[in-house]
């Protein structure tokens, strides 16, 4: 007895693992198994088992196809016989829409913004970082369905804040970047920086000495010009938006 | 060759009334033997049993083995038998020979290919003179190699896979008992 089965998609090697008669089944070019069993007694069977010699990787083209074909058995005293069977091969998707607010326009995509999957410390690499763009999503796929990662924005546009990094856990379902299925969603926000540099000078330099003090809303300092001095001057940088107030003296 | 004995037609005394169960009986002339009644490609060797008694025989061809055994009776129409094959045969044709003819159990032509492994009330054309089969003068086992019956499985492994997984199939075939007497 006789088995053949033209295993799928050729750029998946195959081996054998396990078989009922050791050195039965072999597989040749990669997927051609072929096992020769010889004497197989009435009510006895032979069993064989396959399987893909490497794990499907990060980003396979194999992900969204269908592993499907037939295998054939065959006596000298008997018909040939067939069987089918099929594996789905799915893979999850992960899309950051990266925005910021624009005043007087709402949010708008932000281009430039780089991301990174994280899996217990290790970049997801493929893809590795990530960048938006004018569209402001950056999008990941080709990973496993339903696996948690840390996402973190690993370049940051100048002139936002940067992202906190966040637990985002791969779409369930088989999906991809290029429209198949639905990735997870993530809007991840950029907030608009705002330096800021206040200048005390006095007329008739030296007549006056003077500090600037600033503070958050909650009262917080957030820079000052030092001790009383002319000029004086506070230089300070990445303000986010909101309301400060800086304090000023001039002496005498 | 095969088969250029037969004589029996529509209208021939000899394929009258000769019904089984399953497969019918067809009258052939003379003393045939199984390479007059039987395709050469349809059997292996030819088994003769005479006197016919009782009894189990063994069978052995190029190394292929195994036995039949032969169940005489005596029925209210005559003598029959029933036949029964364990091991690598099945009959292909049976000749059962009694009176100036013989009948001819044909199980490939039936649709039982390779042969039946089984079969029972088998007997000799019947007299006219008295409408009782023929005393049974001698049996000719026309042999064949038994025919297996393969049944193939494969399955998945796991049906959904994804990235970090293998694909794996488990392929198991079985030889399934050797076909049966025909039905």
């Amino acid at each position: 007895m006789t088995i053949d089965d033209e295993l799928p998609n050729t750029v998946l090697d195959w081996e054998v693992v396990s078989e009922d008669i050791v050195g039965a089944c072999s597989v040749t070019g990669g997927n051609s198994l072929h096992c020769d069993v010889g004497d197989l007694a009435p009510s006895s069977s032979f069993s064989v088992r396959v399987q893909i010699t490497e794990p499907i990787a990060l980003g396979s083209e194999r992900c969204g196809e269908t592993l499907d074909n037939t295998v054939f058995a065959d006596a000298d005293n008997a018909d040939e016989v067939d069987d089918d069977a099929s594996i789905s091969v799915i893979c999850g998707a992960i899309q950051v829409n990266k925005f910021t607010k624009v005043p007087g326009n709402g949010d708008q995509p932000l281009s430039g913004a780089g991301f990174t999957l994280f899996d217990n410390g290790n970049a997801i690499d493929p893809p590795g970082e990530v960048t938006t763009g004018a569209d402001g999503i950056a999008c990941f796929d080709g990973l496993p369905v339903d696996t948690e990662f840390r996402l973190s924005e690993t370049t940051v546009p100048a002139g936002y804040t940067g992202a906190a990094d966040q637990q985002v856990t791969s779409s369930a379902e088989n999906a991809d970047c290029a429209g198949e299925g639905m990735p997870t969603m993530v809007d991840v926000e950029n907030i608009p920086l705002t330096d800021f540099t206040g200048t005390l000078t006095a007329q008739v330099p030296g007549a006056t000495n003077s500090t600037i003090e600033c503070v958050d809303d909650q009262g917080t300092p957030i820079g000052d010009s030092g001790p009383f001095a002319d000029p004086a001057t506070v230089n300070i940088t990445d303000l986010e938006p909101g309301t400060y107030e800086c304090t000023l003296v001039i002496d005498p | 060759m095969a088969r250029s004995c037969r004589a029996a037609t529509s209208r021939d005394p000899l394929a009258l009334i000769q019904f089984r169960e399953n497969v019918q009986p067809e009258g052939v002339h003379g003393n045939p033997t199984c390479s007059d009644v039987t395709d050469p490609d349809d059997f292996l060797f030819e088994f003769k049993l005479e006197p016919v008694t009782s009894g189990t025989f063994p069978l052995s061809f190029n190394g292929l083995t195994g036995s039949v055994t032969v169940t005489v009776s005596n029925t209210p129409g005559g003598q029959a038998f029933d036949f029964s094959f364990r091991g690598d045969f099945v009959a292909a044709t049976v000749v059962v020979k009694g009176g100036p003819d013989a009948n001819l159990y044909d199980y490939i032509a039936a649709g039982f290919a390779p042969g039946a492994s089984a079969d029972t009330f088998l007997h000799a054309p019947i007299n006219p003179s008295n409408n009782r089969f023929y005393g049974l003068s001698h049996i000719s086992f026309c042999n064949a190699e038994a025919g297996a019956e393969l049944e193939i499985t494969k399955t998945a492994v796991d049906e959904v896979i994804t990235v970090g997984d293998r694909a794996a199939f488990d392929i198991t075939v079985t030889s399934l008992a050797r076909r049966r007497r025909p039905t």
